[in-house]
């Protein structure tokens, strides 16, 4: 019987060790801010023009309060944060209100995440249509082009939205099969994103002052945009929502009347001052995306608390800057003619064409702002997609999905029936849209309005149900006798309230959209919750019958209770079991304990909560382990079983070798990397864990049996038994003096190797680098043809193979 | 109809107060965090900055 060494006497269940706490590295506050950043950036880049359209010329305004009231929306989650590692709305929600509140609110966020692809990828489509129209007109002007091409553009709104679905279209479909194959993202790229986007953003707020100031100069002084009180505000039909045709609302003219052609409206009378609800309402989706922040919080690095803090701070600052600065500039410098007309849709690029300056820099500026908003609107449909298969998961997870969404692709090991759905649906979106941002705009504001109001109320909930210690509590806070009274969490609350509820009128779209698209996948989970558990009961008894679960919080031997030098198998597919096979047959397990890891990877974009014994250890991993006991009772011998979350597998790899003191870890060969490949990823996770750090034999196993060998952490170098040889001689030659009879091999070495480190830290590195790059291609043309053979090292840093991952 | 409109009346005017005493108290959170944060930031304690990339999987 497979079993661990110290499993009780008469106990015939199988041991597992279920480690409840995530194996994570650790991420700068920098780049936590940049990763939330490219979330909430990208809503730059189509709120305002989606703010204008709706309530005309006052818009910036209030989309600058709405940017200054999200610093009050980030201190309800740095509340939340603080209190749980993962304080996203699923989790702080159901903790609050309970199951069906939470269910609904996740429903709610799932409107949020489903629009922000199609939404993204629409905008995205809408800035490079605008550029390519504007390139043709430029070319045909200057006679590059022929004027037939303008008819190719003669229906400037047709042309754009066909293109923007096209490009929409095509960037979700290549998201989705990127993830189908199990896309990396990484922090490294966010940064780099936020940094070319801090360029345009200086260049573009640099150059809008200069524009100003050139503007005044020239006959032409700025004018700030109408103030934002109810006689100013200009409603457009559709932003009317059900109050269309409703007594309380008048045609009203408006200043760019003319230019616009359309009628628009304002509330009078008694609902006066509602048109300023109203207006905050059409302007809330400049701060969708701080759920982001709570899904990053767990990686951030110690101290968490005050890094949370920081990156909130550079996101608030960043968002208000941006999205803020770049709406306010775009109504002072865009003529009203053309700004709303033209360039509703991709307003940043309108602003960069009324800069002061000649065309062809502006034209370049433009294809610099349509770059980097590619850039950024591309990567928000990653992360709508990641984020919605994530929120999936954490769901499925607690057993309101059936498991049978979560049912890992045969190749890639990704939970492709979520991510096929989500495209599905972001995909009939995209198609519905017809390329109108607006719309799109509109319905999302939905999501982000509902999952914020769920998020502040849950949290005001458990100001007075948890009385216990938190990290930080949003001010100001009155105490009245025993009483504390949270005064700013609940100001925040009654905005975010009252505003969802006026969107609620205001808003036919969203209203009609998010309530059927909330209650279908309310149902869906209802459904799902209940079949759950009626299977999870005949399951709990199967695992009592087999397993014996026992939850630790880490990882280390006296908790799996083995020996050092271990042997680390980690498995993941139960049809791919051969490197289990093959340990097996070449262990002898009473000298060497082999113990069978199973990385439960925890989604990106989940921050939801952590995750219990029974939600590890699901049907899945209850099957893989099934058939890892059973391949070893076949062998005769005995296996440790351990269930580790993680949110990367290499990371928790080397972390789990390294607490195990394990000596060999076993891999089988991964179908989408290379065993040199493998050993690569996991020398770099090896690297980036913090000390002290075992060194351990990393062995890959291919499906015929070949076997890869690499050694992981500082070794001794496999020496080529010429160099063997010429150390020797060097020796002989040496003793024969006087005075160094005594010499040993390894003091040759050392003088070699110091000699060596002067040389390479001084004039001759150049040099030094040459002859090793001649040795290095040398060697690569000697191996070509053939794989390495077993027990040769691989040195763990070479140039990063192409393919990202998800396991070995 | 005439209770009706009422009814909205007394709705819109609540929402509206919400509203409004919210926005209120949002700027008393919005002035103790952002000083609080300001401060926070060039607090003596050293950042916890360059710490290892995290590369992030999905499931």
């Amino acid at each position: 019987m497979a079993s661990t060494p110290n499993q009780p006497a008469g106990e015939n269940r199988v041991r597992i060790v279920v480690a409840t706490s995530v194996m994570l590295t650790f991420i700068s506050f920098w780049r936590a801010a940049a990763i939330v950043l490219n979330d909430l950036g990208s809503s730059a880049f189509y709120a305002g023009g989606i703010a204008e359209q709706a309530i005309g010329k006052t818009a910036p305004w209030f989309i600058i309060a709405v940017m200054l009231f999200s610093f009050c929306v980030r201190a309800v989650y740095v509340e939340s944060c603080s209190m749980f590692v993962r304080g996203g709305v699923y989790r702080v929600v159901k903790e609050a209100l309970g199951g069906g509140l939470a269910k609904l609110s996740v429903s709610a966020l799932m409107f949020d995440y489903i629009l922000t692809g199609p939404i993204s990828g629409v905008s995205a489509g809408q800035y490079i249509a605008g550029l390519i129209r504007e390139l043709i007109a430029a070319g045909v002007t200057h006679h590059i082009l022929s004027p037939s091409m303008l008819h190719l553009v003669a229906n400037p709104t047709t042309f754009d939205n066909h293109l923007a679905v096209l490009f929409a279209l095509s960037v979700t479909i290549f998201y989705w099969r990127e993830n189908i194959k199990g896309i990396e993202e990484s922090s490294d790229k966010a940064l780099r994103v936020m940094q070319i986007t801090t360029v345009m953003v200086v260049l573009l707020i640099g150059w809008s002052c200069f524009t100003l100031v050139y503007n005044a100069s020239h006959g032409n002084p700025p004018h700030l945009p109408p103030l934002p009180t109810s006689e100013n505000l200009r409603f457009d039909s559709a932003a009317l929502g059900f109050l269309k045709g409703s007594p309380h609302v008048q045609a009203a003219a408006a200043p760019d009347a003319a230019a616009t052609h359309e009628t628009r409206f304002n509330f009078i009378g008694f609902f006066a001052m509602f048109g300023i609800l109203a207006a905050f309402g059409h302007s809330v989706l400049a701060m969708s995306g701080e759920e982001t922040l709570a899904q990053v919080n767990r990686e951030i690095a110690h101290p968490k608390l005050k890094n949370l803090k920081r990156a909130a701070l550079i996101i608030a600052i960043y968002s208000f800057v941006f999205t803020g600065g770049a709406t306010l500039l775009a109504v002072m410098i865009i003529p009203d003619a053309v700004r709303v007309p033209v360039f509703k849709d991709n307003l940043i690029a309108g602003l960069a064409m009324y800069q002061a300056g000649p065309l062809l820099l502006k034209l370049l500026f433009r294809i610099f702002v349509v770059v980097v908003g590619f850039l950024i609107l591309s990567g928000a449909v990653n992360t709508a997609i990641i984020g919605s298969n994530g929120v999936l998961n954490r769901i499925s997870e607690d057993g309101v999905l059936t498991d049978w969404f979560r049912r890992p692709h045969r190749k890639y090991g990704t939970s492709f029936r979520i991510i096929n759905m989500v495209v599905a649906l972001q995909v009939v979106t995209i198609v519905l849209s017809g390329g109108d941002v607006y719309v799109l705009g509109e319905a999302y504001a939905f999501g982000v309005i509902w999952s914020f109001t769920f998020n502040s109320l849950a949290m005001l909930v458990l100001r007075f149900k948890y009385h216990g210690e938190r990290g930080w509590k949003v001010p100001p806070n009155i105490r009245i006798g025993d009483r504390e009274i949270p005064i700013g969490l609940a100001s925040v609350f009654l905005v975010l309230f009252s505003t969802a509820i006026v969107n609620l009128m205001t808003k036919s779209v969203a209203t009609i959209s998010g309530l059927i698209f909330s209650a279908v996948f309310f149902a869906i989970f209802t459904i799902s919750e209940k079949v759950n558990m009626r299977k999870f009961r005949h399951a709990e008894q199967q695992m009592k019958d087999q397993f014996q679960l026992l939850q630790s919080d880490t990882v280390d031997r006296a908790q799996v209770g083995i020996r050092a030098g271990s042997v680390l198998v980690p498995i993941r597919d139960y049809n791919a079991l051969h490197h289990l096979r093959w340990v097996l047959e070449h262990t002898n397990t009473d000298e060497v304990d082999v113990v069978a890891m199973a990385a439960r990877l925890t989604g990106a974009g989940a921050g939801e909560y952590d995750l219990s014994m029974e939600q590890i250890f699901s049907d899945y991993e209850q099957t893989l382990f099934t058939r890892a006991v059973s391949v070893a009772e076949g062998y005769g011998k005995r296996i440790s079983l351990l269930v580790v979350p993680a949110r990367d597998v290499w990371a928790a790899i080397v972390l789990t070798a390294n607490q195990l003191e394990s000596a060999a870890v076993v891999a089988g060969l991964s179908s989408k990397m290379t065993g040199p490949e493998q050993a690569f990823y996991l020398g770099r996770a090896w690297e980036s864990m913090s000390g002290p750090k075992r060194q351990f034999v990393f062995q890959v196993v291919s499906p015929d049996r070949q076997i890869q060998t690499f050694r992981i952490g500082p070794h001794t170098p496999t020496m080529k038994s010429e160099d063997v040889h010429l150390v020797h001689r060097i020796w002989l030659d040496l003793t024969r003096l006087r005075g160094l009879d005594k010499l040993h091999h390894s003091d040759i070495v050392t003088l070699a190797l110091t000699r060596f480190a002067l040389e390479y830290t001084g004039r001759d590195r150049d040099e030094i680098i040459r002859a090793l790059r001649k040795i290095e291609a040398r060697s690569n043309a000697e191996k070509s043809g053939r794989e390495l053979p077993p027990g040769e090292s691989q040195p763990e840093h070479r140039e990063p193979p192409p393919p990202p991952v998800t396991g070995p | 109809m005439r209770r009706m409109d009422v009814l909205i009346a007394v709705l819109v005017r609540i929402v509206e107060i919400m509203f409004f005493v919210g926005l209120a108290g949002s700027a008393v959170v919005w002035l103790l965090t952002t000083v609080e944060d300001v401060e926070n930031m060039f607090s003596g304690e050293e950042p916890a900055g360059g710490g290892a990339e995290t590369e992030v999987h999905q499931p």
